[in-house]
């Protein structure tokens, strides 16, 4: 029976799990962080770390897009 | 002319199935955004219906799985899959009932798996395919989207904890558009394709097709189709149980619970494991309450969840057993489905009819 149990298959599944949804949390948090504190910043006129804060939340954005064009790229590609 | 008849029984009881699981499910995909007014609840059931009509083309790795690798194929014919649905479809509609989420994927296999063992004895079920493709992803499944989905969001709590909340729930409002929407994407990929295994299975059984050829272009459109009309028809005493039973959801938790749900499913979807989206989704929503606090849990609802969930595959296999066995005592091979067929839609006309006279409807809040 145990020989039915491909371990290095579920171990796979558990890895790419925890790494694609806490690493999808992250990025989305940082793109919320990131855009907030980028607000606050434009309003009280402190440009430059507006302008850092933009481009971080931008990155972040761009890094969560990836995270689900590669997901959907790994549906498609089946 | 007799086997055709059967197995175009087979093939609507099967669509039927698949129409049942789509109602039955759309709270996987659509109760956390619901629940955090991330969307609202018509246009939340009608994205969730589109993704998961187009999710059901993207992959027939499970398909493959359902068709091959629980039961012997070359031993099933078109009554053992017509009593085997009845079973699923009777749990499934026993569980709306009560508001329970248990799993349809679970129902199709208890069901198929009891009229087998009824009617060709232990031998036509393949026990390490039970155990590899069953009974380890049911147990790995919650758990391991209950940590995911824990970790995720103590990760963004982490992140975003000491911002003005209304700016947060706004982003993660947004966000959930994203993630409801991968979810209800990757439903359609994992749970379209159980009814496709079973109607393949049929059409094997009948000598339509061997078992090496591809499952047929008509077979998928068809399985879409219903599993997408279903889930647009919605089931909302499950979505209640689901978006505010278990816990009251913020939607940091919902984002973080759709997304680690998403993650799993489409990883283990990707090796071929038929996984159940109701206890991932499931899991992952007690995740992402238990790691903001263990009390916010509701653990009564959650036990009678997990009931649901252990009794599904023995329910299932009961009555797929009983239906076979009474199937068999009509005697010829068309008379028995045929005959149940009859008595269960002429039941269904009944409950239906009863449910329109006292003003309630099927679709509408229960």
């Amino acid at each position: 029976m145990t020989a039915a149990i491909h371990w290095g298959t579920l171990g796979e599944v558990v890895v790419v799990s925890l790494a694609a949804g806490i690493g999808v949390s992250l990025v989305f948090s940082l793109v919320i962080l990131a855009s907030a504190r980028a607000t606050e910043h434009g309003r009280a006129g402190r440009g430059g770390q507006a302008l850092g804060f933009g481009v971080l939340a931008a990155l972040a954005l761009l890094a969560f897009g990836a995270g689900i064009a590669l997901a959907l790229s790994v549906m498609l590609g089946k | 002319m007799g086997a055709d008849l059967v197995l175009w029984i087979v093939v609507a009881t099967a669509l039927a199935f698949d129409f049942t699981n789509g109602f039955h499910d759309t709270a996987n995909a659509v109760a956390t955004s619901v629940s955090t007014r991330a969307m609202p609840p018509r246009v939340a059931v009608a994205l969730a219906a589109i993704l998961n009509f187009v999710g059901a083309f993207l992959s027939l790795e499970v398909a493959a799985t359902i068709a091959t690798g629980i039961v012997q194929a070359d031993m099933i014919t078109p009554p053992i899959v017509f009593a085997g649905l009845i079973g699923a479809i009777a749990w499934n509609l026993a569980t709306w009932y009560f508001g329970l989420p248990s799993s349809s994927s679970h129902a199709l296999i208890g069901g198929v798996v009891g009229s087998a063992l009824v009617a060709a004895g232990a031998s036509a079920v393949i026990g390490s395919g039970l155990v590899e493709k069953v009974v380890i992803p049911a147990l790995m499944a919650p758990v391991l989207a209950f940590i995911v989905a824990g970790a995720a969001i103590v990760v963004a709590y982490r992140i975003v904890g000491r911002q003005h909340p209304g700016p947060v729930s706004r982003g993660f409002r947004l966000g959930q558009l994203v993630s409801g929407s991968l979810f209800s994407l990757s439903h359609g990929t994992n749970d379209a394709q159980k009814t496709m295994g079973i109607i393949f299975l049929a059409l094997v059984a009948n000598g339509n097709l061997s078992p090496d050829d591809d499952v047929p272009v008509w077979v998928v459109v068809s399985a879409a189709t219903a599993i997408a009309l279903g889930t647009y028809v919605g089931g909302w005493r499950i979505i209640r149980t689901m978006g505010s039973r278990i816990i009251k959801m913020d939607p940091a938790q919902g984002f973080a619970a759709q997304g680690a749900g998403a993650a799993v499913i489409m990883s283990a979807s990707h090796v071929g494991f038929p996984l159940s989206t109701t206890h991932v989704i499931s899991g992952a929503i007690m995740g992402a309450g238990a790691a903001k606090r263990v009390s916010a849990v509701r653990w009564g609802v959650a036990g009678n969840i997990a009931t649901a969930w252990v009794l599904t595959i023995p329910a299932s296999a009961a009555v797929g057993g009983l239906t076979y066995a009474v199937v068999a005592l009509l005697g010829s091979e068309e008379v028995g489905p045929v005959t149940v067929s009859v008595i269960l839609v002429a039941l269904l006309a009944v409950a239906l009819g009863r449910r329109l006279r006292t003003g309630r409807t099927l679709t509408a809040e229960g």
